[in-house]
């Protein structure tokens, strides 16, 4: 398994540094672009949940005696509120697709994005009636508004007990029968 | 019901209540047990994570010993109990996560 024998380099990122440091990455010779993705950090303020974005490259030749070949680079940045991030579709002209699913699924805008088409910064699986960003973790799912959430029940409960401290399931909507 | 809870799916039913037991010695008191009345898992939901296996505090779950299709009908893919206890006597022992 070179994965797990091959060295990841994982570095952390100011979201201003973002492009500087994939060209930095790339300087040291030929990669394989493996993954764009972005994940929701836990909330750090009121309404506030970071996302993080993740770049993966695989180092396909050694640059000079402290790299490996297969060596595995990992860039992580967090984005601020306005959730904005440099495309880096300039310097990897593979990770388009990834920064359009990143765009329609969390929310993040990737500004100067180019993928050679002219089209600009557009969904990529989603209809273009689609309204939200279903994976963060604020998104409704609809269905979850008419179903009781089988986690709030305790042992012994046919249903839960009034006035306990309420969790409460991801995507509820606020109008649903636990919502509130 | 750590399970339900875990779920991220929702695809776990788990009903239960409570019953009073007469107590054990003269001056002792009655207990009350939880009973469970129903445990059913919508394969059409499951994700196979496997979030409900690991987080179960008496291994009461395991992974299929085989893979093959949870049903061939559409209908058939709410496993109750019965369904599910079908499997028991071929499920591995569960692997503890090291400590």
């Amino acid at each position: 398994m070179p994965d797990r024998a091959m060295p990841v380099h994982r570095q952390t990122v100011d979201p201003g540094q973002w492009r500087a440091a994939v060209a930095e990455v790339l300087t040291g010779g030929p990669v394989w672009f493996e993954v764009l993705t972005a994940t929701e950090r836990p909330v750090v303020a009121e309404g506030h949940a970071p996302v993080e974005v993740i770049l993966r490259v695989r180092r396909l030749a050694a640059a000079d005696a402290s790299d490996a070949a297969g060596a595995a680079y990992e860039l992580h940045t967090t984005v601020g509120p306005d959730r904005t991030l440099d495309s880096v579709t300039g310097l990897l002209r593979g990770a388009a697709w990834c920064e359009r699913e990143v765009a329609e699924m969390m929310g993040v805008r990737f500004t100067g994005f180019d993928d050679g088409t002219g089209l600009g910064l557009r969904r990529l699986l989603l209809p273009e009636t689609f309204e939200g960003e279903p994976l963060r973790k604020s998104a409704e799912l609809a269905a979850r508004g008419v179903v009781p959430w089988p986690g709030l029940k305790e042992p012994g409960e046919a249903r839960p007990a009034a006035g306990r401290r309420r969790t409460q399931a991801p995507g509820v909507p606020a109008w649903g029968v636990d919502g509130g | 019901m750590i399970c339900a809870r875990e779920c991220p799916d929702w695809c776990i039913h788990i009903e239960s209540h409570t019953e009073s037991l007469p107590p054990t010695s003269p001056r002792g008191r009655p207990r009350s047990v939880a009973v469970l009345d129903r445990f059913a898992i919508d394969v059409g939901l499951c994700l196979y994570c496997g979030i409900c296996i690991d987080v179960c505090p008496f291994d009461a779950l395991h992974w299929a010993p085989t893979h093959d299709y949870p049903a061939t009908d559409l209908r058939e893919l709410l496993h109750e109990t019965d369904r599910l206890a079908g499997w028991l006597p071929e499920a591995t022992a569960p692997t503890q996560p090291s400590r």
